[in-house]
């Protein structure tokens, strides 16, 4: 399988997050084909200070993924997720966006025709995974956490409020799930940059709700998840869960190595869960 | 016929008050209308439709020999009828009249007043257009078979029963469920009054069953509907019992043996168990217990048992009892289907269905009801009695989400379920709610009356519902988080107990009801009324009339006033014995008739037939509802309507286009 890849800003430089979906997607003979010169998509801000100028960001890649022959672009990140979805859907409504976003790309030397679909590495995953035939992991319980824009507002991959495809994904690779309430609150997102203290506390909620449920581990879907998730660990002795991806847990799931995997770059160790007997 | 031949037309422009007059130049358009062919006299005034303006046409007609009249007012649905009449008191017939609707259709939609008096110029000169080409039609009268259908065995199908019953009429009453009672039989006491629920409505569910004028099917549905007003031939399907109705006691001994014992109570909102013989509740009318095939070892799993048969001394177990189908000449039907509680689990935020102290407003009700799983006494599920509860209004109603309308009665039980928790259990009861509707006798002094019982009230929809822990203290609680638009705060309040207040939406197979009936329904699925305001009760199927929560939500109050006004209005087209049938109906050519029965395929009431001696389709004057389907299915322009003629659409159509 070919997938045509927008890794956003921050998956490069995230916790293991880069080396465990190239090392899966090889493993699982997924071709990534990054979208050369790629921009930051925008993020959640820019709609609030330019519509055109927002939009624009993130259809520059949807006229690359069209040069690539490309029908579908995937990305790991939730906020790129749903900053793409949304210029997207503002491109397929509004006529006169539309024309003006060409006509800028134009100008750039892009053209841009038809939207492409914006779909989740999740979603590559969850279709293309086999199902555990092991039971190394049957007793590690995780916890998974969605993050509030996965499934908000478009609720395409699941429902809205309780989505629960993570849990059947990680049930389906071999790992005992948690159920819990946390699922789709909020990290923070990128305020937990500017404001760290506000948004530790919504961090430690997730947390606390995770480990109280029973979970050993979380697993995570963003980049901002996983750093913020862990990150606020690094200053409470509270519970202390190890914050994993998703795809992390699919390379252990496929036999590879811990190691191979960016196990190694997390903030809270993983090591003593998974190598628990 | 001389005087028809050669037509001589009266107009009428009405000002109505101040609905048309100013914004429509009456006068210029009078004048107007004068000048054109055929129009001997065109006049305006205040109010056409009152005495005064109808005696002015029935003057002109017999002073001036007027033969067509055009009266130019309101919408034909409003005062076609009064029209008519007018003109048929003048010696004329009723079909040479038409309507020009230039207030709904021209001023109160039209901004300029210049454009409005020209376009109310031209629709009325396409009337006199059309009415040109009248011909006189006859009406005919049949007689009517004495006897209603209700529908429905809820509070409202009882009412109307009862009350067509005891004017002398024949009633079939057809419930699907085993007993009927609908939803009032589920709740212990009612709003505002507090009447307990089971002293007024188990002595009519009594009365309904003893009447002698009253047939009671349950366990049974309409199947087919047949004819026209005052002559329906009803199908009704009883569905097997396994229990023979005229043998059983009702001792319930089948029920004390049955082996198969878990099975979820519907009545009790699957918060207990029933057997698989049973009927629903102790004082189910009639008290003839039903087997559920399904969950039956015999009939559903090919088991051996039969225990109830054996234990049965009156041998009315009957596990070969086989549907029964019993056809019903009925002079009018009444429709009383009522309403089911939205199934809250897609709002996932209040997370019913995950977290057991969630409970909808139908599980509350049986939860606080004597015959209830706990025996009337409000306890949580560990068998603890809650000590705060929160009542979420509005779950699934006034929310574009979900439901857009305000569904009546849940602000009020949700202050009746307060009321009963302070007194019952002293707990803390939080309402959470978007506005307190409470219009209705007596109901704002009940909700001044919560508040001084110390129910708090908190503004605001409740965003989520979570048993996540914020104070260790409240480990094993739920957590209500809202936003109180009063305070400007987000509240969180801790509770042991919510009770989601969900809106009320048209009862499962309201659609099928509907398509057999030929009832069109709005756009939330609620039978539509022939008028908002005028004609509540009847429906555009002449003869079918409307009664109860089938036709919108509302409180038992009200449905109590419709069932009576429903069987009201039945009564009175019954007690006439006869009904004028429409004379705008199809009538085929048979010169022009190829035989190619297109039209017998496109008429959806079954009113035509084919004449196999002559080869040509035949009409059957008194099922024909006039829809002109035929009409525009008809390749040799055989089948036309009457009173829509192509001479007098296409008169009107070339008047409107000049
Ligand atoms: C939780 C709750 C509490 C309430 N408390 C109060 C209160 O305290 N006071 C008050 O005034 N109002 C109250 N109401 C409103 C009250 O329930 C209604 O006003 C009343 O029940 C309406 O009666 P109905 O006969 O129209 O409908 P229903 O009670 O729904 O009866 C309809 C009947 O028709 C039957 N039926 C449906 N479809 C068919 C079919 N196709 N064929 C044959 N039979 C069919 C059903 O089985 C049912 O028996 C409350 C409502 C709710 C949800
Ligand atoms: S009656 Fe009250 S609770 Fe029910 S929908 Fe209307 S406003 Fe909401
Ligand atoms: S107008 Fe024609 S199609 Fe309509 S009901 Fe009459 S016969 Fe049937």
């Amino acid at each position: 399988m070919k997938i045509c890849f927008y890794p956003g800003c921050s998956f490069a430089t995230s916790a293991g997050y880069k080396e465990s979906t190239e090392a899966v997607c090889r493993k699982l003979n997924i071709e990534l084909n990054e979208i050369p010169d790629w921009n930051c998509c925008g993020a959640t801000v820019m709609f609030g200070e330019n519509k055109l100028r927002a939009t624009t960001l993130a259809a520059r890649h949807f006229a690359l993924v069209q040069t690539m022959g490309f029908e579908d672009l995937v990305t790991g990140c939730n906020a790129c997720y749903a900053t793409l979805r949304k210029a997207a859907r503002l491109l397929d409504r509004d006529r006169e966006l539309f024309q003006k976003t060409q006509e800028v790309l134009h100008n750039l030397g892009l053209e841009l025709d038809r939207i492409p679909k914006v779909r989740h590495l999740l979603e590559v995953l969850m279709e293309a995974m086999p199902d555990s035939t092991s039971d190394k992991y049957k007793t590690l319980s995780v916890g998974a956490y969605y993050g509030c824009q996965l499934t908000r507002p478009d609720q395409e991959l699941d429902k809205g409020w309780y989505p629960e495809i993570l849990e059947h994904f990680l049930a389906r690779i071999g790992f005992s799930v948690k159920e819990h309430s946390a699922r789709t609150q909020c990290c923070g997102a990128s305020h937990a940059v500017i404001y760290k203290n506000e948004c530790q506390g919504l961090s430690h909620r997730i947390i606390r709700e995770i480990a109280n449920k029973g979970a050993q581990v979380i697993t995570t879907v963003c980049p901002l998840c996983q750093f913020n998730l862990d990150q606020a660990q690094t200053q409470n002795n509270e519970p202390r869960l190890p914050v994993t991806y998703f795809t992390q847990l699919a390379g252990l799931a496929l036999g590879l190595a811990p190691a191979e995997l960016g196990l190694n770059k997390l903030l809270v160790s993983a090591d003593k869960v998974l190598t628990r007997p | 016929m001389t005087t028809q031949n050669k037509p001589k037309i009266g107009v009428y422009i009405c000002h109505c008050g101040m609905n048309i007059a100013p914004k429509v130049d009456v006068e210029e358009v009078a004048r107007y209308i004068q000048e054109l062919d055929h129009v001997t006299v065109a006049r305006d005034y205040k109010f056409m439709c009152s005495n005064p303006g109808q005696d002015m046409i029935i003057n002109d007609i017999k002073e001036l020999g007027l033969n067509r009249v055009v009266v130019a007012s309101c919408s034909p649905r409003m005062h076609e009828k009064t029209f008519r009449n007018a003109v048929r008191t003048a010696g004329l017939n009723p079909y040479y009249f038409q309507m020009a609707n230039i207030r709904e259709q021209v001023s109160w939609v039209t901004k300029d007043s210049q454009e409005a008096t020209e376009k109310a110029k031209s629709m009325v000169a396409a009337a006199v257009a059309r009415v040109f080409f009248h011909q006189p039609l006859d009406t005919r009268e049949v007689t009517v078979a004495k006897s209603v259908l209700v529908i429905g065995g809820g509070i409202a199908g009882m009412q109307a029963a009862l009350t067509s019953a005891n004017a002398g009429y024949q009633v079939s009453l057809v419930e699907r469920e085993p007993s009927i009672g609908g939803h009032m039989a589920k709740f212990d006491k009612t709003f505002p009054t507090l009447d307990c629920a089971a002293c007024i409505m188990t002595p009519k569910m009594v009365d309904v069953l003893q009447h002698p004028g009253i047939t009671l099917y349950t366990w049974s549905e309409v199947e087919k509907v047949e004819g026209f007003i005052g002559n329906f031939e009803v199908t009704v399907k009883k569905k097997p019992r396994y229990v023979d109705e005229k043998k059983c006691t009702g001792c319930g001994t089948c029920m004390q043996k049955c082996p198969t014992k878990k099975i979820l109570s519907e009545f009790n909102e699957g918060l207990s168990f029933r057997t698989a013989i049973y009927t629903p509740f102790p004082q189910a009318v009639p008290n003839v217990p039903v087997i559920d095939a399904t969950h039956c070892r015999v009939l559903g799993q090919n088991k051996k048992c039969g225990v109830c048969a054996k234990f049965c001394e009156t041998k009315a177990i009957d596990f070969d009892q086989k549907p029964e189908f019993v056809t019903l000449k009925i002079g009018a039907i009444i429709t009383a289907t009522g309403f089911q509680a939205v199934n809250p689990t897609s709002l996932e935020q209040y997370g019913y269905g995950r977290f057991p102290e969630v409970y909808t407003s139908m599980e509350f009700e049986r939860l606080n009801n004597a015959t209830g799983p706990t025996s009337g006494k409000v306890l949580m599920k560990n068998g603890m009695v809650p000590k705060r509860v929160a009542i979420i209004h509005c779950v699934g109603s006034r929310d574009t989400r979900h439901k857009k309308y305000c569904s009546r009665v849940c602000c009020m039980y949700s202050m009746k379920f307060a009321h009963l928790l302070r007194e019952k259990t002293g707990a803390e009861v939080w309402e959470f709610y978007i506005d307190i509707r409470s219009p209705g006798k007596l109901y704002e002094e009940f909700y001044n009356r919560v508040q001084e019982e110390g129910v708090r009230f908190i503004r605001g929809r409740v965003a989520e519902i979570t048993d996540m822990v914020e104070d260790p203290g409240d480990e094993g609680r739920l957590t209500v988080i809202a936003e109180s638009t009063l305070t400007r705060r987000t509240v969180r309040v801790p509770v042991d107990m919510v009770v989601l207040s969900v809106g009320l939406e048209p009862a499962r197979g309201s659609e099928d009801i509907g398509r057999l009936l030929g009832l069109s329904r709005d756009g939330d699925g609620w039978f539509n009324e022939l008028h908002a305001k005028l004609a509540p009760l009847a429906t555009p199927i002449n003869g079918i009339f409307l009664a109860g929560c089938c036709q919108g939500p509302k409180d038992i109050p009200d449905t109590v006033a419709q069932a009576m006004g429903a069987a009201g209005e039945a009564i009175a087209l019954l007690a006439k014995g006869i009904v004028t049938t429409q004379a705008e109906i199809s009538r085929i050519d048979p010169d022009l008739c190829s035989g190619c029965k297109s039209c017998i395929e496109s008429c959806t009431y079954s009113a035509i037939r084919f004449d196999e001696a002559r080869k040509v389709a035949v009409v059957n004057e008194a099922l024909c509802m006039g829809c002109g389907s035929c009409a525009a299915a008809c390749p040799s322009s055989a089948a036309g309507v009457k009173h829509f003629t192509d001479k007098q659409v296409m008169g009107e159509i070339e008047a409107l286009l000049m």
